[in-house]
């Protein structure tokens, strides 16, 4: 119960959606049923609840207090607006789940934590699989900040003491802020009142704001996509088998190539503002600073995708390393192992059956006994179990491939992305020059011209001559004539 | 512990990030801008940061202070430039024409007072207060060349050089000028180390006069509360062992040895600087294929920066171990070439069969890693081509000039062995190197000898005139030789015994594997490790140790409020020394105190010497200075 009451201080949504699932849970069927039903049907309509179902039940199971809860009807109508409600509240209804089964993981034992851990990642994968991110826009960002915002308290709260933290916004003095908008503002606009003197060029200037806004704005958006590359390096360079969070990794890669995508985008359509420029024909330097510009955002890019894609391939080797190392250990889980049962896994999975046993029966004696079952409840739970098993590996199994073809499409993408930037960026990787080698060259092209301009003085010189010579002979032959002639 | 270069570097850098701490790479928000740099910041900025690291700094344009300029809005736009009228007044024109948003002024000097406010009034007067955002002094003002080696100019280098010094008519504002300059730049080299030295000097010389200007300025600058550019060091994090132990800054005066400059030279970097004009550690090699097809001549650039691992091991090597060690260099380039070809060609064969499926992983693996591998490669082979270039270059000039030859023969005049030859006989023989050549050894041997008759000098003199020789720097050298024996302290004599060469056969790998380099004919020179005239200095007055020779050398701290111009008596020997060439240096001397110090380098002690010089000149510049101070002798002689 201790689990819950948290659980009731960090999300109060949450909470409502859980005990309405364990409402419903003891409502209908009592704990055991509940617990047996949701590990048959793993493909729900909104498997996101399974998990919490599940624990829930575990949890009842447990504590042997299946209580009926009264606020069932006024929780299923805080379920559809958390239904409605955006994204926010899903990754946030994510975020308790993993702590929840956390929580778990400290209560229960060993073999109940990786029984348990299974089903939730497949239920979470499947979370961010449903997850939209067909982000060509900012939604990511801000999406993405409210899921870090919201972690950190959520965090800290399910491991300090509940407490209510209060913030008390105490004053703050922008009057620098303030002064310094003024300046700026105010020299631009004497500037802007020097420069538009003739509409034309005001007009250029207009589109070189535009252009510099843009690309301030791509500048951001790298940083902050940087940041979350930093955040996705942590989680995937984390070796441990048992602080895994599929999950959020997953997240974090579909967000990172939404924001690829859409900086790529973003930089074309830049690319194409200063071509449009370009034609305009304003000044040569401004021209070379703003496609100077774009190539450096274009590395930049280029460099922040290698890095993606170098942490996607550590990510998959650790899956890989997890998974031999999974299968050294617990021969759990591998397609072959689902079929023919290994006996350790078997002899796991009766364990866990008598403990479950055990509990169940104290649950069902605790309820209404009047409804009998065909079978003897222990052998059709053992059949259930067996299915169960069957399915949940089978599910994991499925989920893994996803996973590895989720990167693996990840990866091809990136090496579009990549081969669209080589030729860009590998003009830009030539300039290993220094800034004295124009001089130099433009020294040495002034030389050239210098004896070009003497080769040509010298022919002139020459003509002269010639030209003096023929004036001469010209003026012999007028005044001949007119000496002779009159 | 930072290097010299790195703090100019870190430096220049926080500049460029508009003055503020440089944030992470990578992650941060980029900033545009543009550079603005007249000569002098070109020169500063060009050997430290390439163009591609300056892009990584945000900074999208580079351009010639005085050089049309279009205008840019919305970016700041820094200004490195010295605070000279002609700059003001055009940063001025630029406030009247409103080129960009945001100023960032950056003077390379300290600006005056009446200066700035000339500035501001401009500022006013165009309206464009708001947008003066900065206004700083830099005190990066010399060339770093090297970590431990930097130059005070590059561009107009005649102002600062010997003969600027040693003229006869120098008027004394001009010869004020010229120090003050000097000055302000070490001023800039000690506040960029972060230290004040203990100065030591020759008394009676330029160098003196240095000295104590320096010192004045340092003593100014400690004395005063507010403006106190050395009080962070003491905090400084970094700062290490180099800020408790203070440096001792040797300035020394090119007078003292002109044999060294003039001397031929057997090591890489040294030849280059000798033979190729090695400026800012870029060398213009022409290219042979481009003058053989009858096209216009291009010289390509070659850039020896500091990323270069082959010239960084091998430019203070003999000539002859830098062709074998470029031979292995190619040959290993081969090889990993030879191993990617081999794997390009198992890939094929594997792709198609079915059985290699489960080796595809260990495949990509490998393929990964030679694409990876690929573009380190490629720089290997550009780096090994250049330098393939350059040496070739530099062969054929030793084999023109027969340099070897020269150079054996100079060291063996130096350590006062006999000769194999007569040197008469050696400077009639017309295809023994170029006259330049000749005189430079005729020189070197009018300094060594030590009684010379009038009858020989006479003999040798004709035989360069006949060789077409320019006789005009030997006018200088006989007088300068003249006031130099009249002082007891410089025995010029008995400066360079200990050197020497040993030819060593020329059976090595590189010949018997036929290379590129065909080194027929040119002598495997083995030198001998001894120590320049520079160098046995530098290591008495670093020891402090009790000698005739350096014991009246002015001693200043500049700590010390009252002059201490006494020589304490029990002093620890320095850690660090800042030797300093007053009229030129060069890379002869450079190399043998990066040898020296080498030598002198144990486990617990960590000793480090920076070389300076006003100037950099290789032997031609400077046999054309003395050629000059020659012809100004010979002129009022002639005249009267």
């Amino acid at each position: 119960m201790q689990t819950r009451r948290r659980y009731h201080q960090t999300d109060q949504q949450d909470y409502n959606s859980t005990n309405y699932q364990n409402g419903g849970v003891s409502d209908q069927q009592g704990g055991s049923t509940g617990l047996s039903y949701t590990l048959i049907q793993p493909g729900e309509q909104q498997p996101q609840h399974q998990p919490l179902f599940y624990s829930a039940g575990g949890a009842t199971a447990q504590d042997q207090q299946p209580k009926p809860s009264p606020e069932a009807a006024i929780q299923i109508g805080a379920q559809g607006v958390a239904d409605v409600d955006d994204k926010y509240g899903k990754a946030a209804r994510q975020w308790n789940l993993r702590s929840f089964s956390t929580k778990l993981q400290a209560s229960s034992g060993q073999a109940l934590r990786t029984f348990i851990q299974q089903p939730l990642s497949a239920a979470a994968a499947v979370v961010t699989g449903n997850h939209p991110t067909q982000s060509s826009d900012n939604n990511n960002y801000d999406y993405y900040n409210s899921l870090q915002q919201q972690q950190q308290p959520i965090r800290e709260e399910l491991d300090l003491e509940p407490e209510q933290e209060i913030f008390i916004m105490a004053a703050r003095d922008r009057t620098n802020e303030f002064a310094n908008a003024i300046r700026s503002l105010q020299s631009r606009n004497i500037t802007r009142a020097v420069n538009i003197r003739d509409p034309r060029k005001a007009k250029q200037v207009q589109s070189y704001s535009e252009f510099m806004n843009m690309a301030r704005y791509i500048g951001k958006n790298i940083a902050s996509t940087y940041a979350k590359l930093e955040k996705l390096t942590m989680l995937a360079k984390k070796k441990s088998l048992f602080d895994d969070r599929p999950q959020e990794i997953q997240e974090l890669t579909y967000i990172i190539k939404g924001d690829l995508n859409a900086l790529n985008q973003q930089i074309a359509r830049l690319q194409d503002i200063s071509k449009d420029q370009r034609r305009t024909a304003s000044g040569k330097h401004l021209m070379s600073h703003s496609s100077n510009m774009v190539l450096a955002l274009q590395s930049k890019l280029a460099s922040m995708s290698t890095d993606f894609k170098q942490i996607l391939e550590v990510r998959t080797e650790n899956l890989k390393q997890q998974k031999t190392r999974r299968d050294q250990f617990s021969q759990g889980p591998s397609p072959l192992a689902a079929h023919t049962m290994s006996p350790s896994t078997a002899k796991q999975g009766s364990l866990l059956l008598s403990e479950a046993n055990q509990a169940v029966s104290i649950d069902m004696g605790a309820d209404t006994s009047d409804t009998t079952p065909l079978l003897g409840p222990p052998a059709r739970l053992q059949q259930q179990q067996q299915m169960a098993i069957y399915d949940e590996s089978d599910n994991y199994v499925q989920q893994r491939a996803e996973t590895m073809q989720n990167i693996e499409s990840t990866i091809v993408e990136l090496g579009g992305i990549f081969q669209q930037l080589a030729h860009m960026v590998k003009e830009q990787e030539e300039i290993v020059e220094r800034i004295d080698t124009n001089v130099a060259d433009a020294e040495l092209n002034i030389e050239a011209a210098h004896t070009e301009i003497l080769k040509y003085f010298q022919s002139v010189s020459k003509n002269r001559w010639l030209m003096i010579k023929i004036f001469g002979v010209l003026i012999f032959f007028f005044l001949f004539f007119v000496v002779f002639m009159s | 512990m930072l290097t010299m270069r790195e703090r100019q570097i870190n430096a220049i850098k926080q500049m460029l990030n508009l003055n503020s701490q440089q944030p992470k790479a990578l992650a941060a928000e980029p900033v545009w801008k543009i550079l603005i740099y007249d000569r002098v910041g070109q020169d500063i900025i060009s050997p430290i940061i390439s163009i591609k690291e300056l892009r990584e700094l945000g900074v999208t344009l580079h351009v010639q202070l005085h050089s049309d300029r279009d205008s840019i809005p919305d970016v700041p736009a820094i200004y490195f430039c010295l605070p000279t009228d002609e700059n003001l007044d055009r940063i001025q024109q630029d406030f009247s024409n409103g080129l960009y948003d945001i100023y960032h002024l950056n003077f390379l000097a300290p600006i005056t007072r009446s200066k700035i406010e000339n500035l501001a009034g401009a500022a006013l007067h165009a309206c464009c207060v708001a947008n003066i955002h900065r206004v700083y002094d830099q005190y990066v003002n010399f060339i770093s060349l090297e970590d431990d080696f930097f130059i005070l100019k590059h561009q107009q280098s005649d102002q600062l050089s010997y003969y600027a010094i040693n003229r006869a008519n120098t008027r004394d504002d001009e010869m004020e000028a010229l120090m003050d300059s000097i000055v302000d730049s070490l001023f800039a080299l000690f506040v960029t180390l972060g230290n004040v030295p203990i100065i030591r000097c020759p008394r009676n010389s330029a160098a003196e006069m240095v000295a104590r200007k320096l010192e004045k300025k340092l003593r100014e600058n400690l004395w005063d509360a507010r403006a106190n550019l050395f009080h962070m060091d003491a905090t400084q994090a970094g700062g290490g062992v180099f800020s408790f132990q203070r440096p001792v800054l040797l300035l020394l005066d090119r007078n003292m040895d002109l044999a060294t400059p003039l001397h031929h030279t057997w090591s890489y970097q040294a030849l280059v600087h000798d033979v190729l004009d090695l400026g800012l550690n870029l060398v213009y090699v022409e290219d042979e294929a481009a003058a053989s097809t009858g096209a216009r001549k291009k010289p390509k650039a070659c850039d020896l920066d500091r990323n270069d691992r082959f010239w960084t091991t091998h430019k203070g090597s003999p000539f002859p171990t830098v062709a074998e060690a470029i031979q292995e260099e190619l040959e290993s380039y081969r090889n990993s070439e030879e191993e990617i070809k081999r794997l390009k060609t198992s890939m094929g064969i594997e792709g198609e069969s079915d059985i290699a499926f489960s080796l595809v992983n260990d495949t990509t693996a490998r393929l990964t890693n030679a694409v990876n591998s690929l573009p380190q490669l490629m720089e290997k082979k550009r780096l090994i081509d250049m330098h393939t270039k350059i040496a070739t270059a530099i062969l054929n000039y030793i084999k023109a000039r027969r340099l070897d030859s020269f150079f054996e023969i100079e060291e063996k005049i130096m350590s006062k062995q006999t000769l194999d030859h007569p040197l008469l006989e050696l400077l009639r023989d017309a295809e023994f190197g170029q006259p330049e050549d000749k005189m430079r050894l005729y020189i070197i041997y009018y300094i060594c000898a030590q009684q010379l008759s009038d009858v020989d000098l006479e003999r040798l003199k004709e035989a360069l005139q006949s060789a077409g020789c320019d006789l005009t720097p030997l006018a200088y050298v006989q007088r300068w030789k003249g006031i130099m024996n009249r002082t007891p302290s410089m025995n010029q004599a008995t400066q360079y015994e200990g050197g020497g060469t040993k030819t060593v056969s020329m059976f090595t790998k590189l010949v018997s594997q036929g290379s590129s380099f065909v080194m027929e004919g040119v002598k495997n020179l083995v030198v001998k490790r001894h120590n320049l005239p520079v160098t046995k200095i530098t290591e008495q007055v670093m020891e402090c140790r009790s000698n005739t020779e350096t014991d009246d050398y002015l001693y200043l701290d500049p700590k010390l409020l009252k002059g201490g111009d006494v020589l304490p008596k029990n002093r620890a020997p320095f850690q660090d020394a800042v030797v300093f060439m007053v009229g030129g240096g060069n890379y002869i001397e450079y190399q043998n105190l990066v040898d020296f110090i080498k030598q002198k380098q144990s486990s617990n002690v960590h000793r480090r010497i920076i070389y300076g010089a006003s100037t950099l000149t290789n032997s031609r510049q400077f046999l054309k200075e003395l050629s000059a101070l020659g012809a100004e002798i010979q002129a009022p002689a002639s005249t009267s």
